[in-house]
């Protein structure tokens, strides 16, 4: 009997996972090789078709002569002010000063918020003489630690960063009807909240194709004063503010959905990246980028 | 007898929790693996800047990639960027930047010798440009102003997506 049963356990033969592991060997290291962790995007811009190689180019535009039917929308960026201009006037200037946040490749540590003083940059050989010091290793950071730049608007005397509410959930600079933040908010107030990549809006808005447009901002009441926190304005959610309100005054406009960046030559090109996503969020699709000649 | 036979039995090795991760480790590799793949390779010293834009990255000809250091085209340096921003804004049309302006001349030719042979169907111009976010908008310009003057007026600016 005893020996009946050894055999029939003997016999039980285990599966032979020999081949599956030789497939998941091979398996594993390819799709990890494939896989991409940071996703790349491009942003597109198109430059004027001219004659090629002439000397007409995009880029050495000329102040359009004025037609009563267009906005000419454009950002002037300098190195503390962002200016819009549309009709051939301008707005008035959004003061900002910069913070960035640098992560250091080698230590790892991060600085979260770091005041940059742009009259410390040498405009000739672009160098930085305020670069903070990783107090891990002792030794400086590099522009390239960079990791993000935040842009804060800035009261007219330039002395203190302007306030907004935002609400918590979806990072939402709340305005008034005209697009300028808030300055106290109560239950029962209705306000406009400019949308964010966060919002639930923004959902719907992915599958959009390009030339549908996004919800800029919606319209909510403010139930509980508690959802929402005031913070230091960023001058990217001013500027877009500012943006989606000049273009909503003209509905006629030919060039609505056109913007213009002129920039500095010291400019970071991450700047100027990060205002063409202001005006692509605020449904300026059509970005052409110009120099600002000093 | 009882006793040996019993350490007989028990000479395979258990894997399966090793199975089951493995399971797992092909599913989330499997989701996250995409079709068509990247289109653009990264350059070590290249760090792109963060962006909303969720649009993929298409097929494109020629690749233009600008550090601190050098100008790449398709992964071979042309030109140093320390260069670019000393040239001139004047004197820019000369021949300083002759290297890259030769190199997008010719790939410009190329692309029209395809058109002409019927490869491809029309010339579009289309450039995948990845600076470096360090880059200052002065360089940027310059860039685009060559590309624009070379025909390549399809500018496709690479950046990371930002993660929701």
């Amino acid at each position: 009997m005893a020996n009946k049963i050894r055999r029939s356990k003997a016999e039980m033969k285990e599966l032979d996972l020999t081949s599956f592991m030789n497939l998941m060997v091979v398996l594993i290291p390819v799709l990890l090789a494939s896989a991409e962790f940071a996703k790349i995007a491009t942003v597109d811009v198109s430059l004027p078709q001219g004659p090629r190689g002439s000397q007409t180019t995009s880029t050495q535009t000329q102040k359009p002569e004025e037609e009563p039917n267009k906005l000419v929308l454009t950002v002037l960026l300098s190195d503390s002010a962002m200016t819009i201009g549309a009709k051939s006037n301008f707005l008035p200037s959004i003061f900002y000063k910069e913070y960035h946040k640098y992560v250091s490749k080698e230590t790892g540590t991060v600085l979260p918020m770091e005041e940059y003083f742009p009259e410390k940059l040498d405009p000739k050989t672009m160098k930085y003489s305020a670069l903070p010091i990783d107090p891990k290793s002792g030794k400086a950071f590099t522009p390239q630690d960079r990791e993000e730049i935040y842009l804060y608007a800035m009261e007219d005397d330039f002395k203190a960063v302007k306030k907004g509410y935002y609400s918590i959930q979806f990072s939402e600079l709340l305005t008034d009807e005209n697009g300028a933040p808030l300055k106290s908010i109560k239950p029962g107030d209705v306000v406009y909240a400019l949308t964010t990549r966060m919002s639930p809006v923004s959902e719907a808005d992915a599958d959009k194709t390009e030339d549908e447009e996004v919800v800029t901002r919606r319209k909510i009441t403010i139930q509980n004063p508690a959802d929402f926190e005031q913070r230091d304005l960023s001058a990217y959610d001013l500027m877009k503010s500012m943006l989606v309100q000049v273009r909503d005054r003209y509905p006629d406009a030919e060039d609505r959905n056109d913007l213009i960046i002129a920039a500095e030559d010291q400019m970071v090109y991450d700047k100027i990246v990060q205002l063409m996503d202001v005006g692509r969020t605020a449904n300026l699709k059509n970005i052409s980028i110009a120099k600002l000649r000093m | 007898m009882a006793k040996i036979k019993k350490i007989k039995g028990s000479t395979s090795l258990n894997i399966t929790s090793m199975m089951d991760m493995f399971t797992i480790i092909l599913l989330f590799l499997l989701k996250s693996f995409s079709a068509d793949g990247s289109m653009l390779t990264n350059a070590d010293d290249l760090a792109l800047p963060n962006s909303v834009s969720n649009k993929r990255p298409e097929e494109v000809s020629l690749q233009l990639a600008v550090t601190s250091d050098s100008i790449l085209i398709d992964n071979a340096t042309v030109e140093s960027t320390m260069k670019l921003s000393e040239t001139v804004q004047d004197k820019f049309d000369v021949d300083t930047l002759s290297l890259l302006d030769a190199q997008l001349k010719k790939h410009m030719r190329a692309e029209e010798e395809m058109v002409k042979r019927g490869i491809l169907n029309e010339v579009k111009g289309e450039i995948v440009v990845q600076v470096d976010k360090n880059i200052n908008f002065d360089i940027l310009y310059k860039i685009m102003r060559l590309c624009g003057r070379n025909g390549y007026v399809n500018m496709k600016f690479a950046v990371m997506m930002r993660e929701q």
